[in-house]
């Protein structure tokens, strides 16, 4: 319980720092999304029947304090979930000694479905809403787009061994608690 | 080993897909204000403290970046320092000149309103929509739907308040929309913006004129901003496909990625 509370307050402290402090820090707004990469690896790491608690309420802190729709990041970030521990079963088990790689091939995918499924349902939103403008956004716009990509591959070579280090402790931490 | 028959997936999922499908659609009706307010009074000192970190650190990089330059550019400042004082005192008498051009012209006067001074705290982080998060709230005195300005010139509405924190619908928002004027000839419309990316006047009438390099400012119909507000100038003018109208691009005056100050009219 309070391995999860401590959990629960990374989260909330790391969407406030993608929130507020990365998204005006690099240029025209497009910051890596540190919360993609984490649930990518944590969903490549212990599968989606682990982590899709995590995505749901990380999406959900992250819409609600970026203003948004509630809803948008839950789904996507629920996909992404799903889809990296498909892929994973898949390809982790063959490639185990390049999972680096093939996680930062999953981050790359995740960044594509994230990008397709937010602008969806936002175009769909706003179509409803009132402008009736719904063609006039345009997905992966092609800078902005790559840009992203390539930032939240950065993003994720800084952190992978972080988070598995990270990842470590907290196992060997609740393990001395049991034996204790 | 026991597997899960495809009709009761399709069903599950059937059940998530609805699920979502309700929260957004109770999410856009506001259901979850009560939430984000709690979530955003716990996160705002935290939000501050990274914000600003962000700009310091941002300007810490400009600062690295431009060191070499140093050097050159304190040279140029000092003549244009020369240069600046001896401008100074012809800007006095343009200064009272100003306060006759600004009645003459319909232009709203900077001491006119009630102005409160916020700090930009945070800002879309989709690029999306448009809009940005102000330090101050309901504890300030901030109301839904007051302008919001920066260096004397419009940039959006507030749209939510929260206790400690608003959020400022830009202009550029695809859900903004406001009567302007073309300060020149008088010809009206309505600005609207387009998915962060610029603004529109639309709906000029074919018989009135729309120059390029004219000002636009708001017209006050409808009584939802006040008259005189400037936004930013003509750049091209065209007509819509049915060629019922005109319609413009406007360059805003402001660059509104780089806003860290802005004041709400109370």
């Amino acid at each position: 319980m309070r391995k999860k509370i401590l959990a629960l307050i990374l989260i909330f402290l790391i969407v406030v720092i993608q929130v507020s402090f990365l998204a005006n820090l690099f240029p025209k707004h497009i910051a890596p999304n540190i919360i993609l990469v984490l649930i990518v690896i944590w969903s490549a790491k212990e599968g989606f029947k682990k982590s899709w608690p995590w995505a749901i309420t990380v999406g959900f802190i992250l819409d609600i304090l970026s203003l948004g729709i509630v809803g948008f990041n839950m789904i996507s970030f629920l996909l992404i979930s799903l889809q990296t521990d498909y892929f994973a079963k898949k390809f982790l088990v063959a490639y185990k000694t390049a999972d680096f790689f093939v996680i930062m091939i999953f981050v790359a995918l995740g960044t594509i479905v994230n990008e397709f499924i937010t602008v969806s349902l936002f175009q769909i939103t706003n179509f409803f809403s009132m402008s009736k403008t719904m063609m006039s956004f345009k997905m992966f716009q092609t800078g902005n787009f790559f840009l992203q990509l390539l930032y939240n591959i950065i993003i994720f070579i800084a952190i992978y061994w972080l988070v598995l280090k990270f990842k470590n402790v907290f196992q060997r931490h609740s393990k001395k608690s049991v034996i204790q | 080993m026991y597997s899960k028959s495809p009709v009761s997936k399709i069903i599950k999922l059937i059940l998530i897909t609805a699920m979502f499908l309700l929260l957004i659609f109770f999410s856009s009706r506001g259901v979850f204000s009560p939430v984000r307010q709690l979530f955003l009074k716990i996160a705002y000192p935290f939000q501050k403290t990274f914000y600003l970190a962000s700009e310091k650190t941002n300007d810490t990089l400009v600062f690295l970046g431009s060191i070499a330059n140093l050097k050159n550019q304190n040279e140029k400042l000092i003549k244009e320092n020369n240069i600046l004082s001896a401008q100074l005192v012809n800007l006095q008498d343009q200064k009272k000149e100003n306060e006759v051009f600004r009645q003459q012209l319909r232009l709203a006067p900077r001491n006119k309103y009630d102005l409160e001074a916020t700090l930009v705290i945070g800002q879309d982080t989709h690029g999306l929509g448009s809009w940005i998060m102000i330090d101050k709230g309901d504890s300030s005195g901030i109301k839904t739907g007051r302008p919001v300005i920066a260096s004397g010139i419009l940039v959006g509405k507030i749209d939510e308040v929260y206790s400690n924190s608003s959020k400022v619908i830009l202009l550029t928002d695809s859900l903004s929309s406001i009567n302007v004027t073309d300060l020149a000839t008088g010809a009206k419309g309505i600005l609207v913006g387009k998915y962060n990316l610029g603004l529109v006047m639309g709906m000029v009438e074919q018989t009135e004129a729309l120059n390029p390099g004219d000002d636009i400012i708001t017209s006050g119909l409808g009584k939802t901003l006040p008259e005189g507000l400037l936004i930013g100038k003509v750049q091209q003018v065209s007509n819509t496909p049915d060629k019922l109208f005109q319609q413009a691009i406007i360059i805003p005056k402001v660059k509104y990625s780089n806003l860290k100050m802005v004041f709400v009219i109370k």
